[in-house]
């Protein structure tokens, strides 16, 4: 009974509220707020899409257009891509550059003083280009000298270090010229 | 029906042709809308926005038979955006006029009608505890007398789901009005 009661009720509120349907009286009102709104945002639209009206407005197919601006997208993507390829090649040859300029300076000193020993050590007499010499026995032979060179001046130095000693070599060499000069 | 004829000039930028499309569409957009959030600006908002949208969209409409359901979803959408928006009270806070101009109005049932504000509070305080999509299947269901198909289109709710919050809807309402009247 209670539950008839409510439903009484329910329906005719929901049958009071149905035939009271809300009339919208300022249609006009919301037509022109309508007309103005998108007229404002189609302003802004075409503001930033004039480019590709300008591009593209020769066709009024909707797919055409997205499909040539779509390209165009793309094409301008690619040209970037390509762009920076290009550019971060060149940046790695410019690297090399740098790197061979400076290889020869390092590479070749070493050689050349090598050389320089090698002339000074024959005297001017060796050929590079026509010599049968290995290159590993040109190396003993100028480490040979340089380590002779060294145990030179060493024992030069222990001599002018000790007066008696240097006394005693002049004495020995004296000897020697006399004895050469008497032969 | 809306005339086909119509919907492609407007999507051709016509904005002609867009004012009458507006003058057809606005009545029964304002009449979800301001059952579902029960003011009349706030109401006029939703069909401005439902509106520019259409404009914005037209493009995605195939035929005419669709139209007046897409546009139902737009304003549901909307009602829901501004919904969410408000803060829900906890407790209805029954107003005491409100209860009593219903009450007498109920009494002289079937001969009395209500005027736009009227309508706009008892709907108000009806609906306070429904949640939006509660109230979305009550308005369209027992204001604009749609059924569950027409329904379930709109707002892409199961008919399990729109039965589910119909039952709870008119509990919730059919408690409120035994209490309060």
């Amino acid at each position: 009974m209670k539950m008839k009661k409510n439903d009484s009720k329910y329906i005719k509120t929901i049958d009071l509220l149905r035939k009271s349907k809300p009339l919208l009286d300022s249609s006009g009102d919301i037509e022109r707020e309508v007309i103005r709104r998108i007229s404002s945002s189609a302003e802004q639209v075409t503001d930033s899409f004039s480019l590709l009206d300008l591009l593209f407005g020769w066709t009024n197919i909707v797919w055409i257009r997205r499909g040539l601006i779509a390209t165009s997208v793309m094409l301008v993507a690619l040209f970037v891509y390509q762009q920076s390829v290009i550019v971060n090649q060149l940046n790695w040859i410019s690297r090399q550059i740098v790197i061979n300029e400076e290889r020869p300076i390092r590479a070749t000193q070493p050689e050349f003083v090598r050389q320089l020993k090698l002339l000074k050590i024959t005297g001017g007499r060796y050929n590079m280009m026509n010599s049968s010499i290995s290159e590993d026995q040109i190396e003993i032979l100028i480490e040979s000298v340089d380590k002779l060179q060294t145990d030179f001046d060493n024992l030069m130095k222990i001599i002018q270090d000790d007066p008696d000693l240097k006394e005693l070599i002049e004495k020995k060499l004296n000897e020697k010229e006399q004895r050469k000069v008497k032969l | 029906m809306i005339d086909i004829k119509i919907i492609e000039e407007c999507r051709g930028g016509n904005l002609n042709n867009f004012r009458k499309l507006v003058e057809v569409t606005s009545p029964f957009a304002y009449s979800v809308a301001f059952r579902m959030l029960g003011d009349e600006d706030q109401a006029k908002d939703a069909v401005q926005e439902t509106m520019v949208t259409i404009w914005q969209q037209l493009r995605r409409i195939k035929s005419a038979s669709v139209y007046k359901t897409w546009v139902y979803r737009i304003v549901i959408n909307k009602c829901y955006d501004n919904l969410r928006k408000r803060k829900r009270s906890i407790e209805c806070n029954a107003n005491e006029k409100t209860w009593t101009m219903l009450s007498d109005t109920v009494s002289q049932w079937p001969s009395s009608e209500l005027e736009d504000k009227e309508t706009a509070m008892i709907i108000s305080t009806l609906t306070n505890k429904l949640s939006p999509k509660q109230k979305a299947v009550f308005v369209l269901s027992e204001m604009e007398e749609m059924t569950s198909d027409e329904i379930a289109g709109i707002t892409g709710m199961s008919k399990l789901a729109i039965k589910a919050n119909l039952y709870y809807a008119r509990k919730s309402i059919s408690e409120m009005l035994e209490k309060y009247l």
